[in-house]
């Protein structure tokens, strides 16, 4: 099986709803970047409005964050 | 006279301490994807939080119990790197690296960088607290390593969609030239193209192994270093055809899967009638006689294409003579009456298309030096 990790930019209300604004790295106004790890226990609505990035989309985010 | 004192003490009770530190954000143990090269997870995107906690309660209730990591004196975090050759201790507090991000009011230590298999970072973690009402002073450490671990998220099976192992090759049912695709997956996906090197091989029953020799190989078409091999029925008697797989560049993922195929003619049935002379009258001197062949769909439009049909007519107790091959023989004679007409059949099935092969050993070839295909009946002649 292919468990291959996939990352995800949420708003950031759907993350202090994950309770993962404490460790995952984001703002209010772009939201989130939070992985498949932290979906486990969400309904299915999250990941519907999730926006999947590709692993270097998500460093790239993460590098536009510290600008 | 001068005032003898005594003091009284305002007692405390020690209070009651519990400290952790939460790991956050994922684990000590990180995983490196060798096939995909790539970390599960990517600190650099999704960083570790070591987050310390330090809880205290007081069995009389002054103080509130609550999270007093804030209150903490003379914090430092130690990292020291072990890469596998050398061990490299960082500054105490590396607040201004950004691998390594200290938070000075929490005392959250988040760690973005990734480490390779065999890497180890020694993470310690040191704090005071210092009880003033007591004048106690209270001292908490915390160590771990973080390291990673080389997995291959590898499930890799090589895909031969509806091809079975042993094939029957219906000279009826003809096919021409056909490609046998295969697939190499990871699990459910395929693997590009472009990671994976098909081989495919057949089977030398003169040498007894294995060749990628098909330059005199009239049932190859093409795609011989390809996931599928396009090859043509019409020559094809008897093949073994193996394809080797392997993903990656490495040759643990190596798969194989074989094939037989083989020119299969099933059940049939045939047999000769007479069109014209099954009755001989006096003034009769014409037979003719009509051969057929059926499979279990039915009887076939053109057998000759299939069979070598060879006709046989004999009178009265004479012996069979071949009259011809082919599907109908017409026999002209005067001598009809001198008995009974008997028709006979021999319905050989054909082979493959065979080069031809001269006494000494050279190839039947055309002017331009092509081969020289035919086919042959498989099966001997026997006429009695």
């Amino acid at each position: 099986m292919n468990k291959k990790l996939k990352y995800y930019i949420v708003s950031a209300d759907d993350a202090r709803r994950l309770g993962v604004t404490a460790y995952r790295q984001g703002n209010e106004k772009d939201g989130y970047l939070v992985h498949s790890g932290d979906f486990v226990c969400a309904t299915e609505d999250f990941l519907e409005r999730a926006m999947e990035v590709t692993e270097n989309e998500a460093v790239e985010f993460v590098k536009s964050l510290e600008q | 006279m001068k005032l003898k004192k005594n003091t009284g003490r305002v007692v405390y009770s020690p209070l009651s301490y519990i400290f952790q530190v939460l790991e956050m954000g994922g684990s000590a143990m990180q995983k490196y994807d060798v096939t995909t090269s790539s970390f599960i997870p990517n600190r650099q995107a999704t960083p570790l939080v070591l987050l310390p906690s330090l809880i205290i309660s007081d069995p009389d209730g002054i103080v509130a119990t609550a999270d007093y990591v804030k209150q903490m004196k003379g914090v430092a975090w130690t990292l020291t790197i072990n890469d596998g050759t050398s061990t490299v201790p960082l500054p105490a507090t590396s607040s201004g690296t950004t691998n390594y991000i200290i938070d000075p009011t929490t005392h959250k230590l988040t760690v973005k960088t990734n480490l390779y298999p065999g890497g180890v970072i020694h993470v310690k973690f040191f704090g005071k607290y210092i009880d003033t009402r007591r004048n106690e002073v209270q001292e908490f450490q915390w160590e771990k390593d973080l390291g990673c671990e080389a997995q291959t998220d590898m499930n890799v099976t090589l895909d031969a969609g509806r091809w079975r192992h042993n094939v029957r090759l219906l000279p009826m049912k003809h096919w021409g030239q056909f490609g046998i695709p295969v697939q190499l997956r990871n699990g459910k996906d395929a693997i590009p193209d472009a990671k994976c090197v098909y081989q495919w091989q057949w089977w030398n029953e003169s040498t007894r192994s294995w060749s990628e020799d098909f330059s005199e190989q009239p049932w190859l078409v093409s795609g011989e270093n390809t996931k599928e091999i396009v090859i043509d029925q019409d020559f094809i008697q008897k093949l073994v055809l193996r394809v080797k797989a392997t993903a990656f560049g490495n040759n643990a993922t190596t798969q194989y899967w074989t094939t037989r195929l083989r020119r299969w003619y099933g059940q049939f049935d045939y047999d000769v009638e007479f069109l014209r002379g099954k009755y001989i009258f006096h003034d009769s001197n014409i037979v003719v006689l009509n051969a057929w062949v059926a499979t279990a769909k039915g009887q076939l439009s053109n057998p000759c294409k299939y069979f070598d049909i060879e006709l046989f007519f004999a009178i009265g107790a004479n012996g069979f003579e071949s009259v011809g091959y082919g599907e109908e023989a017409i026999i002209q004679r005067n001598d009809l009456q001198q008995g009974q007409p008997r028709a006979g059949i021999l319905c050989r099935e054909l082979s493959a298309m065979r080069a031809i092969a001269l006494d000494n050993g050279s190839l039947l070839c055309t002017d331009d030096g092509q081969p020289i295909f035919a086919q042959f009946p498989t099966k001997s002649r026997e006429v009695s």
